[in-house]
């Protein structure tokens, strides 16, 4: 590798040649006098080209032939000026109409849009920053073509989850790679658990915060979204799943004066969609079961009696109690502001940013609070570019328990029978009673608002970012530029379960501690040569290093058996459980990446990485991993003699090949502190009675671990047409992933659960078309409509040999997400309707549909289809823009309301009350033929077997569409012009709604839903999730 | 100056380049996990999951099929009516295989001839962990199991047909009174508090051993009639001789911090509701005075009482009574009707003192363990051993055996009947290429047929 580098070196020095002729000169300008630093300035027809010093002013030996100058900068229009007699040339740079922007990929690297042979989606910092969402990734949400964002709900800090071209990997991350000003993001959405708890921690809980959420969206000058394979090949295995490279805002150098920006807004959220209940009849027993042992009403203040089910005698009138409406806060409300300074000298440029974000959340006691400062600076002296970022936040919540969880508020919350008033205990507080037990109507459920001002989950997380980076240019054919960053958070959360709390083992109290830290450091050198080699092909080379370092830190301590009551501390446990997990990773990355451009209409690129990872066995650490990429660009418009409307129009295709390594400490089988439960309690575990135990872990480690290997092919076109008012692109890809690692099921009759190995493969299939409309263009109206559209279809292709379903992560006894050969990855798998060959359904004697002896395929919760369509109107001061947001298809698993019907709660269940039902299905006869089904059955039967989840039903029933069409956002903005003044050069005032309408055939609450949130692969559950909420949002925008 | 920022920066890409494999080593082995660990760190782990396995989740839904719980919410409601899919029990399968099975195989063959009693111990968990699985799911796989670590060759055990099985759970237990018979002199390493059954008592390992031989013997009674009760008498002899007594019961030892909890208590915590107290069950105490009933639990509302269902509750494996009954039972089908009263008398006794910390009332003794060779029956038996082993599986098993007592199935349950055994479980369906897959749960298991 080093004889290579220096014959690289050598041979470009010789190389570096130029013929002179003319000599131009003169100085760039934009449009208010100021100067433009680092525009281009190429003789045309020619290679020869230089850049505007710092002060605007250029000069350039231009060759003999050559007759004009073209000259351009990111931002402005590009010009191409004959030259006349005169050797000074000075030009005035025009903004306006963005042609050829130049596009951050991947390590920095600046590329023009048309030399790109892959597919990008763009997404500007004002459309982050307008959607008003906290989060950034969810502001992502219906923007970009290839983008899926999945909210998990809308309570303060709940995760939202980003997927680009579908799932790319079974076991291990599917989410992309964040590059923040060059420096690796964490995104991790990370939950408390502990050691001995033997469940997936996915399903109850908190809805844990994904990392980047950390970010203030108000620094962000835009987003780069990489999405195909060959896009991200120079980052090795962390970007198979695509990247997305942030870009934030700068200072300029040569700007006049300080830039100052003030920005504040107010939102008021309120829930969207609920399930819809009845509030006819109040909690009871009727039903006929075989078994009614259990008094119908809790005897307050004990644990003894009360039913969850509300199939009891009708309330009399104005004894019923929206319960809802008692709970939930009227209106959540999110404050932000933010401030920043930037300016510029002639030698540097600044920028200083402030940003506050206070979120309440609808349920009570929950908030979010995000303080950030950030700051970069960047400086040119001579030959050597330095530049710095530093970043901290810090991000502190509370929030409430959700999902399966007997402490769940939305469990509790929506079971309750409507004759229960939930402010009806004695205190006065309402939902305790006056010797402090807990006022609730079933024995095990947390009344809701005693659990969301008892069962705090408060998370607290400091983080810094910062990087430094320096650039030599010692000849202006290269560069050699240096990058160094660290991303390091401290993530420490305290959870608390009351005494009384329902969701431990025992209602003694319990306490936990967690800390969870970060540290990314990552460091690499980038040589980049620019020689002319030849004068119609321009050659841009870039060889270099990345190094990374990834340690990940969770300490965890419970107290149990809480003495003194209020006192939350774990010196007041009596029981006491730690342990301390450790997971380093280091990747070392070798790269070259060779650009060609022929005449500025064909571009070919070449890249390849080997790469080095800590997670393989020996062999594989000292040998890397290969993964190259290739991509061609060509703009035919440059081709043609007469192209019409069409004003440019490319072609592209790229292929490219990623891998993933195995997490860490998979070569090995290790012996671990087993847990022994049942999934109804949490079981026992060690250390017990004061000895410690030790057994094999249930998954066999392999030693021979190969990476996943992604490799993905993309072709598309870019077209502008009638004078650039018409943009359109279009790409199809595929994408194939293959050695897929995964936790392979064995039979636990060998003693183990799993191997983790590689075995699988699966593919995803896509089209993206974006589109860009100027439909109407005036002096001072204008309509522009954008729109993306994404298909992805994705097929699991193998698993592992005999292996047909492969659960993605353990779920419900009921249903699961699985990897089913021939299906969507993430498919449900649970119980079923048996059938009889021509698809009726067989009903059983007893007029109860029959469930299938074997679980089977339920749907898939990835739409078939989804898209953003934006309208955007400007009309003298004033800008208007709506959102619109269309999936199509995507199942949901509605346990919520399956449970709901069972019990009783649904609007339905009272509604048919009394009624009988005969299930539309075929008995099977002693002689073996089939006869239409005669049977009726009552409504409670019918409610809890053949719509909710009782006893004989099929999990199939709860399986809905999750299609919808929202008014994602719309917006109307007015900007104030201020020519002159003094002390003020801008303003805008704004509202935004969001969510504002919802069209959805699904049952529940909001179906952009995530019962595991973006720390799982599992997607689509809804078992008494947190709703979703709509909002308006009011803010100004001063600039100084 | 300029020279030198180009060395300065050139040097860590050329240090980088030579080391790119070296940089990444030095983090193959976990911090988190030990790869090995020594006999008395694994005896543990494989005690603790045989009571989770033997007082767990198969308890519940066992005594739910045998009606000594009522199944009244949610899952346990669809037990109620039968409904047991082949998810509802992978995890219980997975437990006795990964953390019982594999673990005894690695300390029988890490303690080797030096630590007999280590590997006693384990060939007696080893032989109650097989018992479980093939009681409740009939041909399981026995020989060919847990060998997951040889590799692929592993991964699919054959299943075995039961009798082989029983055979070898007979030979385990044989093999085990061996080594625990032995001096304590022989062994290098002796377990202590690491047994939590025992603190390492050979002598009780060997008692209970012996009770466990008796009960694997009476199970054949529909298979080889007498020739299984005149074998259970042989072991019922020898646990007697070898100091069987209430007080060397093996027990399911349990504690009151939250992941030590008797997992009756545990269930009725978190899932209080689901269950209670078998109506017909407390009908059936109530309707002899039986002593117990309060400690069993008396309200038909309610989770098991006191005596199972305390934090720290002992659950039964092997005990005393179970002995005296087995003797009853065999020595009534041998025709030693005279034995089998006395046996009966003394079962009844010693388990109500046991359970109440009382004698028997005289009334209940006159009524209930007055027998003689004259009165004695099957079913006398029967019922008094289903009362006295409740929360127990083996009573699903005794059930099975005799269909004592006799007992109504839910009528609007969608299969006609009592299950009489476990669905395999979707685990082996979907991934042992040997496994003989059974999901008609009417379908008797082969010592049932």
């Amino acid at each position: 590798m080093k004889k290579v580098l220096f014959v690289f070196l050598s041979l470009f020095i010789v190389l570096q040649m130029a013929q002179a002729q003319r000599m131009i000169k003169g100085t760039v300008t934009d449009k208010s006098g100021a100067p433009v630093i680092g525009a281009n300035v190429v003789a045309k027809g020619t290679t020869t080209g230089t850049i505007t010093d710092l002060n605007g002013n250029y000069s350039l030996n231009v060759p003999s032939g050559a007759n004009a100058v073209m000259i351009s900068y990111i931002g402005f229009n590009t010009q191409e000026i004959n030259l006349g007699a005169s050797n000074m040339l000075d030009v005035t740079m025009e903004e306006g109409v963005i042609l050829q922007e130049a596009v951050i990929t991947a390590l920095g690297i600046s590329r023009q849009e048309k030399a790109l042979g892959y597919g990008l989606s763009r997404v500007s910092g004002s459309e982050v920053k307008g959607s008003g969402e906290v989060n950034v990734i969810q502001s992502l949400a219906s923007k970009a073509s290839g983008v899926q964002v999945i909210g998990s709900s809308g309570t303060p800090g709940a995760s939202s989850k980003i997927l680009i071209r579908g799932n790319s990997t079974f076991t291990g991350n599917n989410q992309p790679l964040i590059i923040i000003d060059g420096i690796p993001y964490d995104n991790s959405t990370n939950s408390s658990v502990a050691g001995d708890y033997p469940f997936n921690p996915n399903l109850n809980g908190v809805n844990n915060s994904n990392r980047a959420l950390d970010m203030n969206p108000g620094d962000i000058e835009s987003v780069n979204i990489l999405k195909g394979v060959a896009a991200a090949t120079l980052y090795g295995t962390r970007a198979a799943n695509g990247a997305i490279i942030i870009t934030t805002k700068k200072g300029r150098m040569g700007q006049k004066g300080l830039d100052i920006n003030l920005s504040s807004s107010i939102d008021f959220s309120q829930v969207n969609n609920l399930p819809e209940l009845q509030s006819i009849y109040g909690q009871g027993n009727g039903g006929g079961r075989f078994v009614t042992g259990t008094t119908d009403v809790k005897v307050e203040g004990t644990k003894a009696g009360g039913t969850p089910n509300s199939w009891g005698a009708k309330i009399p009138d104005g004894q019923s109690f929206n319960n809802f409406d008692n709970y939930f806060e009227s209106g959540s409300v999110t404050f932000d502001n933010s401030l920043s300074i930037s300016g510029g000298s002639d030698k540097a440029a600044y920028r200083f940013s402030l940003g506050n974000t206070n979120q309440d959340g609808i349920v009570p006691n929950t908030f979010l609070n995000r303080n950030s400062f950030s700051a970069n600076i960047n400086s040119v002296l001579n030959k050597i570019t330095l530049g710095g970022t530093f970043n901290y936040s810090n991000s502190r919540g509370n929030k409430a328990q959700n999902g399966s969880n007997l402490s769940g508020v939305m469990l509790a919350l929506t079971r309750m029978p409507a004759d229960f008033d939930i402010l009806g205990g004695t205190a006065d507080n309402g939902y305790e009673n006056l010797d402090g037990s807990q006022h609730s109507y079933f024995p095990i459920y947390d009344n809701p608002l005693w659990s969301a001002y008892h069962n705090t989950f408060k998370d607290d997380i400091s983080r810094f970012t910062g990087g430094v980076n320096a650039k030599y240019s010692p000849y202006s054919w290269m560069d050699i530029g240096i990058q160094l960053s660290l991303d390091n958070y401290t993530d420490y959360r305290r959870q608390i379960f009351d005494i009384l709390a329902n969701d431990t083992p025992e209602p003694i109290g319990e306490i936990w501690e967690n800390t969870k830290t970060h540290t990314g450091l990552n460091g690499g050198l980038v040589l980049s040569f620019r020689p002319n080699i030849f004068d119609e092909i321009k050659t841009d080379i870039n060889i270099g290093n990345d190094l990374t370092y990834r340690n990940d830190q969770d300490h965890f301590a419970r107290g149990r058996g809480l003495g003194v009551p209020g006192f939350f501390n774990l010196s007041n446990a009596s029981d006491y459980y730690t342990n301390a997990a450790v997971s380093t990773r280091k990747i070392a990355g070798l790269f070259a990446d060779i650009n060609l451009s022929y005449k500025d209409f064909l571009f070919v690129g070449l890249a390849g990485r080997n790469d080095y990872a800590s997670t393989f066995g020996k062999e594989k650490r000292d040998k890397g991993n290969f993964y190259p990429s290739a991509s061609v660009s060509l703009v035919f418009s440059e081709l043609l003699n007469n192209p019409g409307f069409l004003n440019y129009g490319k072609i592209r295709f790229s292929y490219g090949k990623a891998g993933i390594e195995p997490i860490p400490y998979s070569t090995k089988t290790y012996f671990t502190q087993p847990f022994f439960t049942d999934g109804f309690t949490d079981g026992n575990s060690f250390p017990y009675l004061g000895q410690n135990g030790f057994g094999y872990s249930t998954t066999l480690g392999d030693p021979n671990l190969e990476p996943e290997i992604l490799e993905g092919i993309d072709v598309g076109f870019d077209l502008k047409m009638f004078n650039s008012r018409v943009n359109l692109g279009f790409t199809y890809y595929i994408k194939n992933s293959s050695n897929l690692l995964l936790y392979r099921p064995i039979a636990s009759s060998s003693g183990f659960d799993f191997i983790y190995s590689n075995a699988g493969e699966m593919e995803n299939k896509g089209i993206e078309i974006d589109l860009g409309v100027e439909v109407l263009k005036f002096k001072n109206f204008n309509w522009n409509l954008n729109l993306n559209f994404s298909k992805n279809t994705n097929e699991v292709l193998q698993l592992a040999p005999g292996v047909n379903e492969l659960s993605i992560e353990t779920a419900f006894s009921s249903i699961g997400s699985f990897a089913i050969v021939g299906q969507p990855y993430g498919a449900f798998f649970g119980t079923k309707w048996d059938r009889t060959p021509d698809g009726k359904l067989i009903v059983l004697a007893n007029g109860r549909p029959k469930v299938a002896a074997e679980t089977g395929n339920l749907g898939n919760p990835y739409p078939d289809w989804i898209a953003g369509l934006r309208n955007t109107f400007t009309f003298f001061g004033f800008t208007a823009s709506a959102l619109l947001d269309v999936r199509e298809g995507g199942s949901l698993w509605g346990g919520t309301i399956a449970r709901l019907n069972r019990i009783g709660r649904t609007q339905g269940s009272a509604d048919d009350r009394g009624k009988s039902f005969i299930v539309d299905g075929v008995v099977l006869q002693t002689d073996g033929t089939y006869k239409q089904n005669t049977t009726p059955i009552d409504a409670f039967t019918y409610y809890s077997v053949v719509l909710g989840d009782g006893g004989g039903s099929a999990t199939e029933n709860a399986v809905y569409d999750g299609s919808w069409i929202r008014l994602r956002e719309v917006s109307l903005a007015y900007d104030f012009k201020f020519n002159n003044n003094k002390y003020i050069n801008g303003a805008r005032l704004f509202v935004t709604g969001r969510n504002l309408w919802l069209k959805t055939d699904y049952p529940g609450v909001d179906p952009e839903t995530s019962l595991t949130g973006a720390g799982s692969n599992i997607n689509g559950f809804d078992y008494f999730n947190f709703p979703n909420m709509k909002s308006f949002l009011f803010g100004v925008n001063l600039n100084f | 100056m300029k020279k030198l920022i180009i060395l300065f920066l050139m040097v860590p890409v050329f240090l980088s380049i030579n080391s790119c494999s070296s940089f990444v080593e030095g983090e193959e082995i976990s911090p988190n996990s030990p790869a090995d660990a020594p006999l008395n760190l694994i005896l543990p782990g494989i005690e603790l999951s045989t009571f989770s396995s033997y007082s767990g989740q198969l308890a519940r839904l066992s005594s739910v099929l045998i009606q000594t719980q009522d199944g009244v919410q949610f899952q346990f409601e669809d037990f109620n009516s039968y409904e047991i899919t082949e998810l509802d029990i992978v995890n219980e399968w997975g437990q006795i295989y990964n953390s019982a099975i594999l673990e005894a195989n690695t300390v029988i063959a890490k303690a080797g001839d030096a630590n007999p009693y280590y590997r006693g111990i384990a060939k007696v968990l080893k032989a109650m962990n097989l018992g479980l699985a093939t009681d409740l799911w009939g041909d399981v796989p026995s020989r060919e199991a847990a060998k997951g670590l040889e590799g692929a060759s592993g991964f699919n055990p054959a299943y075995d047909a039961q009798e082989i099985i029983i055979g070898d759970i007979q030979n385990l237990l044989s093999e085990a009174i061996t080594d625990l018979s032995k001096p304590a002199t022989a062994n290098t390493f002796s377990p202590g508090a690491d047994d939590f059954a025992f603190g390492g008592d050979a002598g009780k390992w060997v008692s209970a051993a012996h009770i466990l031989k008796a009960r694997y013997s009476i199970r054949l009674t529909k298979r080889t009639g007498i020739a299984a009760a005149t074998a259970a008498l042989v072991s019922v002899d020898a646990a007697l001789a070898a100091g069987a007594a209430p007080q060397n019961d093996l027990n399911a030892i349990f504690g009151t911090n939250g992941n030590e909890l008797n997992q009756w208590y545990a269930f009725n915590i978190t899932r209080g509701g689901y269950i209670d107290m078998g109506n017909k069950f407390v009908d059936l105490l109530n309707s002899i005075n039986d002593p117990r009933l309060n400690a069993y639990g008396s309200d038909k509302t309610k989770a098991v009482g006191a005596l199972f269902g305390s934090e720290d509750s002992k659950a039964p494996l092997a005990t005393f009574a179970e002995l005296k009954f087995i003797e009853a039972e065999a020595a009534f089908r041998t025709g030693d009707l005279a034995r089998s009263a006395n046996a009966l008398n003394a079962a009844i006794l010693s388990h109500i003192k046991s359970a109440t910390g009382a004698d028997a009332p005289a009334d209940y003794i006159t009524a209930q363990a007055s027998n003689d060779a004259t009165t004695v029956n099957l079913d006398k038996i029967m019922t008094h051993k289903y009362i006295a082993m409740f929360t127990q599986i083996e009573s699903y098993s005794d059930w099975r055996r005799t269909g004592i007592p006799s007992l109504t199935p839910n009528p609007l349950a969608s299969i006609a009947g009592i299950p009489r055994r476990l669905p395999t479980p979707q685990s082996e369906r979907l991934y042992n290429s040997n496994a003989v897959v059974t999901s008609d749960l009417l379908k008797p298991v082969w010592w049932d047929q």
